[in-house]
């Protein structure tokens, strides 16, 4: 089967009213016991949705790994994560449309123990913000980005030198991020530019700076340490 | 127009021809299944009955003249059939499922 980066795969129809988008980006198989654990428990109160991208699908047959995790489906991002997760989103809320929220798992192998209770519970709620904890980058992160030793060698630097990670400004340590799909909608109103400018692995980058540009607010706090007294 | 599917959805046909409201020609596989309203003997264009939605949409009407055979909710919606499904998409779902097929 010819498999085409950036398009979506559908293994099983979704069923459930959660949808979980678990980005895979290292090659690291077998799965850990712990982890393959977590999917199976993941599974059960969400449909999973995979997204294999940089060194994370090599020698992998994602249909047979899809099913055996009774995933709904899988891409392939191999240029620009952003544009393979908002598309994924897209398509979740466009042609699945069963989604009233998603769980976004930025790694696999940091998947935590899932309080299904509390999940479902956020998902049932009428919380409407992006549930992760925020962070802005620090001082030598942000040199890091602009620091930019080419400029000093040669002046022969790559047309896409000046954007690439221009706009990182906030990202998040949680493992877990809960979106509405409302926020995906969102997403897709951002330039082009802006979107390939998030070349990391690491897709809480993204969702992080995004959810500050577009002022959508969030309720900075971890999935699992979220006030449930308050929904 | 013919489209293919990208990727892979069981849900949808892997092929479907395709028709917008504003394209002047009615397909034949269209013109078979809806109400003709009249040829034009010159060209041998059809016409079918259709009713203008204020949403953009259009109501197609069947061969039988009184039920509705599709519609479509806004004025960029594609008409598909394929497999023997007639079905409508929008616009931006239109590009998550199919591209358009090499085949004329």
């Amino acid at each position: 089967m010819k498999k085409e980066r950036n398009e979506v795969y559908v293994v099983n129809q979704p069923q459930k009213a959660l949808m979980s988008i678990v980005l895979i980006g290292k090659n690291e198989y077998p799965l850990s016991e712990r982890i393959h654990n977590r999917l199976y428990e993941l599974s059960c109160i969400s449909d999973l949705f995979f997204i294999f991208h940089g060194e994370g699908n090599r020698g992998i047959n994602e249909d047979k790994f899809c099913n055996l995790y009774s995933a709904c489906g899988w891409m392939i991002s191999r240029d620009s994560l952003p544009e393979t997760f908002i598309r994924a989103g897209k398509y979740g809320n466009e042609i699945f449309k069963t989604p009233a929220g998603y769980l976004v798992v930025p790694d696999v192998y940091d998947l935590p123990d899932i309080a299904a209770d509390i999940i479902q519970k956020i998902n049932a709620s009428g919380l409407v913000q992006p549930i992760f904890k925020e962070r802005r980058l620090g001082t030598d992160e942000f040199y890091q980005i602009y620091n930019s030793p080419a400029d000093i060698v040669s002046k022969l630097t790559r047309p896409t030198d000046g954007l690439d990670k221009k706009y990182s400004i906030w990202t998040s340590e949680s493992n877990t991020i809960f979106l509405r799909p409302d926020t995906f909608g969102k997403f897709e109103t951002l330039p082009a530019e802006y979107i390939k400018s998030f070349s990391w692995s690491d897709i809480r980058y993204f969702i992080a700076s995004a959810v500050k540009k577009l002022l959508i607010g969030n309720t900075n706090s971890n999935v699992e340490d979220l006030d449930l007294g308050s929904l | 127009m013919k489209m293919i599917q990208r990727g892979r959805n069981n849900k949808y046909p892997e092929k479907i021809d395709t028709w917008q409201k504003s394209e002047r020609d009615i397909p034949e596989w269209l013109t078979d299944i809806a109400k003709v309203e009249m040829v034009d003997l010159g060209s041998g264009r059809k016409k079918i009955r259709m009713n203008s939605l204020t949403s953009g949409g259009v109501e197609i009407i069947a061969a039988d003249g009184q039920s509705i055979l599709i519609r479509t909710q806004g004025e960029s919606d594609y008409v598909c059939f394929g497999d023997n499904k007639l079905f409508s998409l929008t616009e931006s779902q239109m590009g998550l499922l199919y591209k358009q097929s090499e085949d004329k």
